[in-house]
Protein backbone atom coordinates (compact mmCIF):
# COMPACT_ATOMS: atom_id res chain seq x y z
CA UNK A 1 0.00 0.00 0.00
CA UNK A 2 1.43 3.40 -0.97
CA UNK A 3 1.86 6.26 1.51
CA UNK A 4 -0.98 8.13 -0.19
CA UNK A 5 -3.35 5.17 0.07
CA UNK A 6 -2.42 4.60 3.71
CA UNK A 7 -3.27 8.23 4.47
CA UNK A 8 -6.56 7.98 2.64
CA UNK A 9 -7.45 4.78 4.46
CA UNK A 10 -6.53 6.34 7.82
CA UNK A 11 -8.77 9.33 7.17
CA UNK A 12 -11.59 7.14 5.89
CA UNK A 13 -11.55 4.96 9.02
CA UNK A 14 -11.37 7.89 11.45
CA UNK A 15 -14.07 9.73 9.51
CA UNK A 16 -16.37 6.68 9.50
CA UNK A 17 -15.84 6.10 13.23
CA UNK A 18 -16.54 9.74 14.09
CA UNK A 19 -19.60 9.81 11.83
CA UNK A 20 -20.98 6.66 13.46
CA UNK A 21 -20.36 7.90 17.03
CA UNK A 22 -21.70 11.43 16.40
CA UNK A 23 -24.71 10.07 14.52
CA UNK A 24 -25.51 7.59 17.30
CA UNK A 25 -25.21 10.35 19.92
CA UNK A 26 -27.80 12.48 18.10
CA UNK A 27 -30.17 9.54 17.51
CA UNK A 28 -30.04 8.53 21.19
CA UNK A 29 -30.47 12.17 22.21
CA UNK A 30 -33.45 12.71 19.92
CA UNK A 31 -35.58 9.61 20.57
CA UNK A 32 -36.44 10.27 24.28
CA UNK A 33 -37.40 13.84 23.35
CA UNK A 34 -39.71 12.60 20.58
CA UNK A 35 -41.35 10.23 23.08
CA UNK A 36 -41.73 13.00 25.69
CA UNK A 37 -42.27 16.12 23.59
CA UNK A 38 -44.38 17.85 26.26
CA UNK A 39 -41.68 17.45 28.93
CA UNK A 40 -39.04 18.59 26.43
CA UNK A 41 -41.12 21.69 25.68
CA UNK A 42 -40.97 22.44 29.42
CA UNK A 43 -37.18 22.04 29.37
CA UNK A 44 -36.94 24.38 26.35
CA UNK A 45 -39.14 26.94 28.10
CA UNK A 46 -36.95 26.85 31.21
CA UNK A 47 -33.94 27.98 29.18
CA UNK A 48 -35.82 31.29 28.71
CA UNK A 49 -34.18 31.86 25.36
CA UNK A 50 -37.07 31.48 22.92
CA UNK A 51 -40.30 33.46 22.60
CA UNK A 52 -43.40 31.52 23.77
CA UNK A 53 -44.83 31.06 20.29
CA UNK A 54 -41.74 29.17 19.14
CA UNK A 55 -41.32 26.83 22.13
CA UNK A 56 -43.71 24.06 21.07
CA UNK A 57 -42.63 24.14 17.42
CA UNK A 58 -38.99 23.97 18.51
CA UNK A 59 -39.76 21.05 20.89
CA UNK A 60 -41.51 19.18 18.05
CA UNK A 61 -38.90 20.01 15.38
CA UNK A 62 -35.52 19.74 17.15
CA UNK A 63 -35.65 16.07 18.28
CA UNK A 64 -36.53 14.97 14.73
CA UNK A 65 -33.74 17.11 13.32
CA UNK A 66 -31.32 15.36 15.68
CA UNK A 67 -32.56 11.91 14.65
CA UNK A 68 -32.59 12.64 10.90
CA UNK A 69 -29.17 14.32 10.97
CA UNK A 70 -27.88 11.36 13.03
CA UNK A 71 -29.22 8.82 10.51
CA UNK A 72 -27.90 10.82 7.53
CA UNK A 73 -24.49 11.11 9.18
CA UNK A 74 -24.23 7.35 9.74
CA UNK A 75 -25.52 6.44 6.28
CA UNK A 76 -23.44 9.15 4.59
CA UNK A 77 -26.46 10.85 2.99
CA UNK A 78 -25.98 14.48 1.88
CA UNK A 79 -22.85 14.69 4.01
CA UNK A 80 -21.82 18.32 3.36
CA UNK A 81 -25.23 19.65 4.41
CA UNK A 82 -25.59 17.17 7.28
CA UNK A 83 -22.18 18.04 8.73
CA UNK A 84 -22.86 21.78 8.53
CA UNK A 85 -26.21 21.34 10.35
CA UNK A 86 -24.54 19.10 12.96
CA UNK A 87 -21.92 21.77 13.68
CA UNK A 88 -24.58 24.48 13.78
CA UNK A 89 -26.66 22.51 16.27
CA UNK A 90 -23.71 21.76 18.54
CA UNK A 91 -22.66 25.44 18.52
CA UNK A 92 -26.26 26.43 19.39
CA UNK A 93 -26.38 23.87 22.23
CA UNK A 94 -23.07 25.09 23.67
CA UNK A 95 -24.21 28.73 23.46
CA UNK A 96 -27.53 27.91 25.20
CA UNK A 97 -25.75 25.98 27.97
CA UNK A 98 -23.09 28.68 28.51
CA UNK A 99 -25.73 31.43 28.70
CA UNK A 100 -27.85 29.40 31.14
CA UNK A 101 -24.91 28.49 33.40
CA UNK A 102 -23.78 32.14 33.30
CA UNK A 103 -27.28 33.23 34.32
CA UNK A 104 -27.12 30.76 37.22
CA UNK A 105 -30.17 28.79 36.05
CA UNK A 106 -30.64 25.48 37.88
CA UNK A 107 -32.58 23.72 35.12
CA UNK A 108 -32.82 20.37 33.38
CA UNK A 109 -30.43 20.04 30.43
CA UNK A 110 -32.94 18.27 28.16
CA UNK A 111 -29.88 16.98 26.30
CA UNK A 112 -30.25 13.19 26.31
CA UNK A 113 -33.55 12.83 28.16
CA UNK A 114 -36.40 14.87 29.54
CA UNK A 115 -35.49 13.76 33.08
CA UNK A 116 -35.50 16.70 35.47
CA UNK A 117 -32.47 15.30 37.34
CA UNK A 118 -30.21 15.87 34.29
CA UNK A 119 -29.22 19.40 35.28
CA UNK A 120 -26.94 21.73 33.31
CA UNK A 121 -23.41 22.24 34.59
CA UNK A 122 -19.82 22.58 33.39
CA UNK A 123 -19.78 18.85 32.58
CA UNK A 124 -22.62 19.17 30.08
CA UNK A 125 -20.81 22.07 28.37
CA UNK A 126 -17.54 20.10 28.17
CA UNK A 127 -19.43 17.11 26.74
CA UNK A 128 -20.81 19.30 23.96
CA UNK A 129 -17.40 20.88 23.35
CA UNK A 130 -15.95 17.37 22.86
CA UNK A 131 -18.72 16.61 20.34
CA UNK A 132 -17.99 19.94 18.63
CA UNK A 133 -14.30 19.05 18.25
CA UNK A 134 -15.24 15.78 16.57
CA UNK A 135 -17.81 17.43 14.29
CA UNK A 136 -15.28 20.12 13.34
CA UNK A 137 -12.99 17.32 12.16
CA UNK A 138 -15.74 16.15 9.81
CA UNK A 139 -16.30 19.70 8.58
CA UNK A 140 -12.66 20.21 7.66
CA UNK A 141 -11.99 16.61 6.69
CA UNK A 142 -12.11 17.34 2.99
CA UNK A 143 -9.46 20.06 3.25
CA UNK A 144 -7.32 17.83 5.48
CA UNK A 145 -7.57 15.07 2.89
CA UNK A 146 -6.57 17.53 0.16
CA UNK A 147 -3.57 18.73 2.16
CA UNK A 148 -2.52 15.17 2.92
CA UNK A 149 -2.79 14.10 -0.68
CA UNK A 150 -0.60 17.08 -1.66
CA UNK A 151 1.88 16.12 1.04
CA UNK A 152 1.97 12.53 -0.17
CA UNK A 153 2.61 13.71 -3.73
CA UNK A 154 5.61 15.73 -2.45
CA UNK A 155 6.74 12.70 -0.45
CA UNK A 156 6.61 10.45 -3.53
CA UNK A 157 8.38 13.10 -5.62
CA UNK A 158 11.28 13.42 -3.13
CA UNK A 159 11.80 9.65 -2.93
CA UNK B 1 -14.51 22.92 2.65
CA UNK B 2 -14.11 22.93 -1.12
CA UNK B 3 -16.25 25.14 -3.34
CA UNK B 4 -18.23 22.23 -4.80
CA UNK B 5 -18.89 20.88 -1.29
CA UNK B 6 -20.08 24.31 -0.16
CA UNK B 7 -22.51 24.50 -3.10
CA UNK B 8 -23.83 21.03 -2.23
CA UNK B 9 -24.26 22.09 1.40
CA UNK B 10 -26.21 25.18 0.33
CA UNK B 11 -29.05 23.16 -1.21
CA UNK B 12 -28.80 20.20 1.16
CA UNK B 13 -29.31 22.28 4.33
CA UNK B 14 -32.77 23.65 3.39
CA UNK B 15 -33.71 20.22 1.99
CA UNK B 16 -32.84 18.50 5.29
CA UNK B 17 -34.71 21.17 7.29
CA UNK B 18 -37.76 20.80 5.04
CA UNK B 19 -37.78 16.99 5.32
CA UNK B 20 -37.43 17.29 9.11
CA UNK B 21 -40.29 19.80 9.36
CA UNK B 22 -42.59 17.50 7.34
CA UNK B 23 -41.70 14.41 9.41
CA UNK B 24 -41.88 16.22 12.77
CA UNK B 25 -45.18 17.99 12.11
CA UNK B 26 -46.69 14.91 10.48
CA UNK B 27 -45.74 12.69 13.40
CA UNK B 28 -47.05 15.27 15.88
CA UNK B 29 -50.40 15.33 14.07
CA UNK B 30 -50.93 11.56 14.22
CA UNK B 31 -49.74 10.95 17.80
CA UNK B 32 -52.31 10.64 20.58
CA UNK B 33 -50.65 13.17 22.90
CA UNK B 34 -50.33 15.80 20.18
CA UNK B 35 -48.58 18.98 21.26
CA UNK B 36 -50.29 22.18 20.07
CA UNK B 37 -48.01 24.07 17.67
CA UNK B 38 -48.44 27.29 19.60
CA UNK B 39 -49.09 27.25 23.33
CA UNK B 40 -49.01 30.45 25.37
CA UNK B 41 -46.58 29.55 28.11
CA UNK B 42 -48.07 31.49 30.99
CA UNK B 43 -45.26 33.90 31.90
CA UNK B 44 -45.69 35.84 28.67
CA UNK B 45 -49.42 36.33 29.03
CA UNK B 46 -50.68 39.70 30.21
CA UNK B 47 -53.25 38.00 32.45
CA UNK B 48 -50.56 35.96 34.12
CA UNK B 49 -48.29 38.96 34.48
CA UNK B 50 -50.92 40.89 36.31
CA UNK B 51 -51.88 38.01 38.59
CA UNK B 52 -50.14 37.14 41.82
CA UNK B 53 -48.87 33.94 40.27
CA UNK B 54 -46.98 35.61 37.45
CA UNK B 55 -43.87 33.61 38.33
CA UNK B 56 -45.61 30.31 37.63
CA UNK B 57 -43.49 28.11 35.32
CA UNK B 58 -44.61 25.16 33.21
CA UNK B 59 -42.39 22.94 35.34
CA UNK B 60 -42.82 24.05 38.93
CA UNK B 61 -40.46 23.27 41.81
CA UNK B 62 -41.67 21.63 45.01
CA UNK B 63 -40.84 24.78 46.98
CA UNK B 64 -43.01 26.97 44.74
CA UNK B 65 -45.81 24.38 44.74
CA UNK B 66 -45.69 24.10 48.54
CA UNK B 67 -45.88 27.89 48.88
CA UNK B 68 -48.93 28.08 46.61
CA UNK B 69 -50.51 25.18 48.54
CA UNK B 70 -49.85 26.92 51.86
CA UNK B 71 -51.44 30.16 50.63
CA UNK B 72 -54.30 28.23 49.00
CA UNK B 73 -53.37 29.84 45.68
CA UNK B 74 -53.44 26.77 43.43
CA UNK B 75 -55.51 23.70 42.61
CA UNK B 76 -53.66 20.40 42.39
CA UNK B 77 -54.73 17.84 39.79
CA UNK B 78 -53.68 14.21 40.22
CA UNK B 79 -52.94 12.77 36.76
CA UNK B 80 -52.37 9.20 38.04
CA UNK B 81 -54.97 6.42 37.72
CA UNK B 82 -57.83 6.70 40.22
CA UNK B 83 -56.60 3.71 42.32
CA UNK B 84 -53.36 5.57 43.11
CA UNK B 85 -55.35 8.68 44.04
CA UNK B 86 -57.45 6.65 46.50
CA UNK B 87 -54.27 5.14 48.04
CA UNK B 88 -52.99 8.64 48.74
CA UNK B 89 -52.88 12.10 47.19
CA UNK B 90 -51.91 15.70 47.90
CA UNK B 91 -54.44 17.14 50.34
CA UNK B 92 -57.14 19.00 48.43
CA UNK B 93 -56.06 17.61 45.05
CA UNK B 94 -58.67 16.63 42.50
CA UNK B 95 -58.37 13.40 40.54
CA UNK B 96 -58.13 13.72 36.76
CA UNK B 97 -56.40 10.59 35.43
CA UNK B 98 -54.72 11.24 32.09
CA UNK B 99 -56.41 8.18 30.51
CA UNK B 100 -59.86 9.64 31.14
CA UNK B 101 -58.94 13.32 30.94
CA UNK B 102 -60.98 13.99 27.79
CA UNK B 103 -64.23 12.54 29.22
CA UNK B 104 -63.91 13.77 32.77
CA UNK B 105 -62.19 17.14 32.35
CA UNK B 106 -65.48 19.07 32.21
CA UNK B 107 -66.65 17.68 35.58
CA UNK B 108 -63.31 18.53 37.17
CA UNK B 109 -62.60 21.93 35.64
CA UNK B 110 -66.08 23.11 36.64
CA UNK B 111 -64.85 23.05 40.23
CA UNK B 112 -61.81 25.22 39.49
CA UNK B 113 -62.09 29.04 39.45
CA UNK B 114 -60.94 30.29 36.04
CA UNK B 115 -58.15 32.49 37.42
CA UNK B 116 -56.81 29.84 39.82
CA UNK B 117 -53.40 28.37 38.89
CA UNK B 118 -53.46 24.62 38.26
CA UNK B 119 -50.63 22.29 39.22
CA UNK B 120 -50.67 18.80 37.73
CA UNK B 121 -48.67 15.96 39.24
CA UNK B 122 -48.04 12.25 38.97
CA UNK B 123 -45.27 10.03 40.36
CA UNK B 124 -41.76 9.11 39.20
CA UNK B 125 -39.10 11.33 37.64
CA UNK B 126 -39.92 9.95 34.18
CA UNK B 127 -43.70 10.11 34.60
CA UNK B 128 -45.14 12.17 31.77
CA UNK B 129 -48.80 12.04 32.79
CA UNK B 130 -48.64 15.43 34.50
CA UNK B 131 -46.88 17.03 31.50
CA UNK B 132 -49.47 15.60 29.13
CA UNK B 133 -52.30 16.76 31.35
CA UNK B 134 -50.75 20.23 31.67
CA UNK B 135 -50.43 20.55 27.88
CA UNK B 136 -53.99 19.23 27.45
CA UNK B 137 -55.33 21.88 29.85
CA UNK B 138 -53.19 24.52 28.17
CA UNK B 139 -54.73 23.44 24.87
CA UNK B 140 -58.19 23.82 26.42
CA UNK B 141 -57.41 27.43 27.18
CA UNK B 142 -56.25 27.34 30.80
CA UNK B 143 -53.59 29.97 31.24
CA UNK B 144 -51.93 29.13 34.54
CA UNK B 145 -50.96 25.48 34.31
CA UNK B 146 -47.78 23.95 35.72
CA UNK B 147 -46.52 20.41 36.15
CA UNK B 148 -44.86 19.19 39.35
CA UNK B 149 -42.42 16.52 38.16
CA UNK B 150 -42.27 13.40 40.36
CA UNK B 151 -44.93 15.23 42.39
CA UNK B 152 -46.24 12.53 44.72
CA UNK B 153 -42.76 11.37 45.79
CA UNK B 154 -41.30 14.85 46.36
CA UNK B 155 -44.47 15.97 48.17
CA UNK B 156 -44.07 13.08 50.62
CA UNK B 157 -40.33 13.71 50.95
CA UNK B 158 -41.13 17.24 52.12
CA UNK B 159 -43.72 15.90 54.60
CA UNK B 160 -46.45 18.07 53.13
CA UNK B 161 -50.15 17.38 53.86
CA UNK B 162 -51.72 14.36 52.15
CA UNK B 163 -55.07 12.63 52.18
CA UNK B 164 -56.38 9.16 51.31
CA UNK B 165 -59.64 7.90 49.83
CA UNK B 166 -61.94 9.45 47.29
CA UNK B 167 -62.28 12.86 48.96
CA UNK B 168 -59.90 15.72 48.13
Amino acid sequence: MTYNNRLKMRHRISSLTIRFVLGAVFIFAGIPKIMGTAAFAGAVYNYQLLPDVLINFFAIFLPWLEVIVGIFLILGVWLPGTVVIYNGLIITFIAALVISVHRGLDISCGCFSTDSTDVINLGTILRDVALFMASLYLLFESSIEKADSLKSKQHNYLK
Amino acid sequence: MGKSILIKALWQIPAILLITACVALGFNQIRNDRLPLVCQWNEQQPAAKSSESSGLKPIISIEEAALLFKNNKAVFLDARPKSFYIEGHIKGALSLPWETAEEKCIDVVEKIPSDMPIITYCDGANCELCDKLAVFLCDLGFEHVSALINGWTVWNKHNLPVNTGNTP
